[in-house]
């Protein structure tokens, strides 16, 4: 966590999953006295083979 | 990854985000192209998504982009980005994407070379080239629509080439096109910063213009007083934040805005000062109509009593009289914003027309801070295809197919023997599908959209399309390629070179930075290489008046570039050297757009863009029409509709009516249906399906009622409801109570997802000036399954 600025504060989440950062991200958004959580900077360089997903579910041909 | 190096990134990503905090420009963040602390390259680019056009940086790393983060020295965004952009990455890296040209073959998609599919599509061309259509973008950049419609129009002889924007912001342009007779926003989103009033006319920008959203409301935390009216048909997250909420019957807004115009009018608290320099009337329901005067539009004006407007809107004389009061107050700053709300309509052209009278009979436009703008949905609807003109109508810089001068001048410019352009106008995108189904046009290229997914009334306009000789560029399987005969695997946002223009005139320019998968290739090749081998062909068409392909480039030395050869296409910056063309268009109507050169510096200009005699600086327009900020306004006139209908700087107030909309609920279909996209998905969902973030955030549809409607017919969240119309069915699962709350006898439904087509029920009725059609309003019955 940073400091302070301008009521806002910064926060890195490092996680072993993209899923985990979601999820921390809505846990944020829930904290009493949280008005909004938005990321600014998404680094995805060590969950390579996560982001390259397979063909979703949706897809039926 | 190493300690050190995560360590390290922790630290980067700390740094950053405290400087987007405190609006803080970081100081290794230009359009630099060296490698940063972090090890990676950092380049800027405008987001692929939506058409606010946040600058967005990128970073690459091993021919990779693995970082995303918000460009602080954009002024759209400065340094906020919304979850899709920040996943415009990981769009890249789907594992479905198209590798390889696909042609049919006994019925099934088989890989392909590239020379045996553009051979297959340019014999197809050949054979029959009036009848072989082209179907584009609002997301195409501004050289892949160049190139597309230079073929077509220059080249085939043929003006069947119209843009998915036709379906989503024509409205705005016939609109300012008939108001004060040319395209394109006055304002800009600095107008938004200053607004003491910002109104939503049926807008929704908390979810589909999230960064705009966040730079009016956080204001607010600014300690700014900016009050927000919501004019809806249903509550959303927007309404949230509003200060009042004003519901209305769909079709209505056009009763409210000559309402409010009434209400100002009969007080004697309109602007008249302001009228009377910059205003004529109009009367008539196209888009030439006939001279009124004011007396005889006051007296017109009062078939809108509150009284009708509640009875047609449903909206409160007390609501309407607020609404009126906000702009008969002479200080306060308005902004009115809408999107797909007004334009989506089957009366589009004439609902912009009406709010701009509101705003101009209270004196509330071109000025800083006072403003009605149209928000565009897609990044490059105004870049592309309003600029250049991929529309069966248009030709590029603003110019009409229809008007013998202009394509006179189209034909000067491209050195086309005269008489080559077609004075028949082209199909607009319902009476291309319209046409393709019915055989009369043989063959549709359809580049950077899904229409299968996202045309109305999809059965009757897409049934045939397998039967047709139908191309698709395309970076993931969608519904249209699986249509397709040939499909051919594009190259997406960062692995080519392009530009788009977004909502506010902002022409942006970006650098390929990583190579595209596999065989996938720029649409701007794939164009150029059918034209050449038609031309090779003996097309005579390809040809201009000097026998040169219509494509031919050259060198410093004087040799000609063979763009139509991959190899070669990619040693050169062709976006440069057809921009550099086009952009000889853009002078005759005042666009104006500047240099290649000035572009690849800059994190965008507002267009028209000028050159400083004495500087050689060039410097953007953010407000147009304003002495001092547009350097086309004739000096003294404070305000000039320069290009005003009626040749004398002044723009049109319309007398337009209320009409009622062409299918309304009755006791068969007693729903109002309404259609619309979510924060995190990006129309058909082809590229943010595929984000495993955005995917698990909102991974199916859904139909949204009112919680009293669902109580009546007993439906509870995650039932499964069957929405059915005239044209056809679909079943969805119930959300009551979520995002958003419809008002009572309505529902919405969102479109992005390729299992749950609504376009199966919605309604083709288009507004007949702008062809764009309702996806707003359709009749349908809600059964519990
Ligand atoms: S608001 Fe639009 S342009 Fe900005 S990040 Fe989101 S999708 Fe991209």
């Amino acid at each position: 966590m940073g400091e302070a600025a301008d009521g806002g504060l910064p926060v890195v989440a490092d996680t072993a999953s993209t899923r985990a950062a979601e999820e921390l991200g809505e846990r944020l958004q829930q904290v009493p006295g949280v008005k909004s959580a938005v990321l600014v900077y998404h680094n995805f360089e060590d969950v390579a083979d996560e982001v390259a997903s397979p063909p979703q579910s949706f897809r039926t041909n | 990854m190493q300690t050190n190096r995560r360590e390290f990134l922790r630290q980067a990503a700390l740094a950053f985000a405290s400087s987007v905090l405190a609006g803080a420009l970081p100081r290794n963040l230009g359009a630099a192209t060296a490698e940063g602390a972090d090890g990676l390259v950092w380049h800027k680019a405008p987001c692929r998504f939506c058409g606010t056009g946040c600058g967005v940086m990128v970073g690459v790393k091993d021919g990779r982009v693995v970082a995303v983060q918000g460009d602080l020295e954009n002024p759209v965004n400065r340094g906020l980005l919304c979850a899709k952009g920040y996943h415009a990455g990981v769009a890249l890296y789907g594992k479905d994407r198209l590798t390889t040209p696909l042609i049919r073959k006994g019925g099934k998609l088989t890989p392909a070379s590239w020379d045996e599919a553009i051979e297959t599509i340019a014999k197809e061309v050949m054979r029959s080239p009036a009848t072989f259509a082209f179907y584009g973008s609002g997301q195409w950049t501004i050289c892949e629509g160049y190139v597309a419609a230079k073929f077509m129009k220059a080249g085939l002889g043929n003006n069947h080439v119209d843009p998915n924007a036709r379906l989503c912001m024509a409205s705005a342009v016939t609109g300012m096109n008939t108001t004060f007779g040319v395209d394109e926003p006055s304002g800009c989103y600095d107008d938004f910063d200053l607004a003491d009033t910002v109104i939503l006319w049926g807008n929704n920008p908390a979810e589909m213009h999230p960064v705009l959203w966040s730079r009016i409301v956080d204001r607010r935390g600014k300690g700014q007083k900016v009050e927000v009216i919501d004019l809806g048909t249903r509550r959303t997250r927007s309404t949230e934040e509003a200060d009042h909420y004003i519901e209305f019957t769909p079709q209505g807004d056009l009763a409210i805005a000559n309402g409010i115009c009434h209400l100002l009018v009969k007080s004697g608290k309109y602007d008249q000062d302001w009228v009377q320099k910059h205003c004529n009337f109009r009367k008539g329901g196209d888009t030439e109509g006939e001279p009124m005067s004011f007396a005889e539009y006051a007296k017109w004006l009062e078939t809108y009593t509150p009284e009708f407007v509640q009875k047609v809107a449903g909206v409160r004389p007390a609501q309407l009289q607020l609404l009126a009061d906000r702009f008969a107050d002479p200080g306060r700053k308005i902004v009115s914003l809408w999107c797909m709300g007004m334009n989506q309509h089957t009366r589009g052209t004439w609902i912009n027309n009406l709010v701009y009278n509101v705003h101009f009979l209270a004196g509330k436009f071109a000025k800083p801070g006072s403003t009605a703008f149209s928000l565009t949905g897609q990044p490059s609807a105004c870049g592309t295809c309003r600029e250049v003109g991929t529309f069966g109508h248009g030709l590029p810089g603003g110019r009409l197919v229809a008007n013998e001068e202009h394509r006179k001048q189209c034909e000067d410019l491209w050195k086309l023997p005269t008489g080559r352009l077609n004075a028949k106008i082209g199909h607009h995108a319902v009476a291309m599908f319209d046409a393709l189904q019915k055989g009369e046009l043989t063959g549709c290229w359809v580049q950077v959209t899904n229409p299968a997914q996202s045309m109305p009334n999809l059965h009757g306009h897409t049934s045939k399309l397998k039967e047709r000789f139908l191309v698709v560029s395309d970076v993931y399987p969608t519904v249209t390629t699986d249509l397709a005969t040939v499909v051919l695997p594009s190259a997406l946002w960062v692995e080519k070179n392009g530009m788009f223009g977004n909502s506010e005139r902002r022409t942006q320019q970006w650098f390929k930075l990583v190579k595209p998968p596999g065989d996938a290739r720029d649409d701007v090749w794939q164009t150029v290489a059918v034209a050449r081998k038609c031309f090779e062909l003996g097309h005579p068409g390809l040809k201009d008046k000097n026998g040169d392909f219509l494509f031919t480039f050259k060198d410093a030395a004087g040799k000609v570039i063979e763009l139509w050869k991959w190899d070669v296409f990619q040693q050169v910056n062709a976006d440069q050297l057809l921009f550099t063309e086009y952009r000889e268009f853009t002078m005759m109507k005042k666009y104006a757009l500047a240099p290649y050169e000035a572009l690849v510096k800059s994190r965008g200009m507002r267009w028209p863009v000028v050159q400083d005699k004495a500087t050689g600086a060039w410097r953007e327009t953010p407000r147009r029409f304003i002495e001092g900020e547009d350097p086309f306004v004739e000096p003294g006139r404070g305000v000039d509709f320069y290009w005003g209908k009626l040749k004398d700087h002044k723009a049109l107030v319309w007398a337009r009516p209320y009409e009622a909309p062409p299918e309304v609920p009755d006791k068969e279909y007693p729903f109002w249906l309404c259609t619309g996209r979510v924060l995190e998905h990006w129309h058909t969902g082809t590229m943010t399906r595929r984000v495993p973030q955005l995917h698990r955030a909102m991974p199916k549809a859904y139909v949204e009622l009112n919680p009293e409607d669902a109580a009546r017919l007993n439906i509870t969240t995650g039932d499964s409801v069957k929405i059915k119309s005239r044209r056809g069915e679909v079943v969805l699962s119930a959300w009551i109570n979520g995002r958003s709350t419809p008002a009572r006898g309505a529902v919405f439904v969102p479109f992005f997802a390729e299992e749950s087509l609504i376009n199966r029920v919605t309604l083709e009725a288009h507004c007949p000036i702008s062809k764009e059609p309702d996806y707003k309003k359709c009749a349908v019955s809600i059964a519990k399954v």
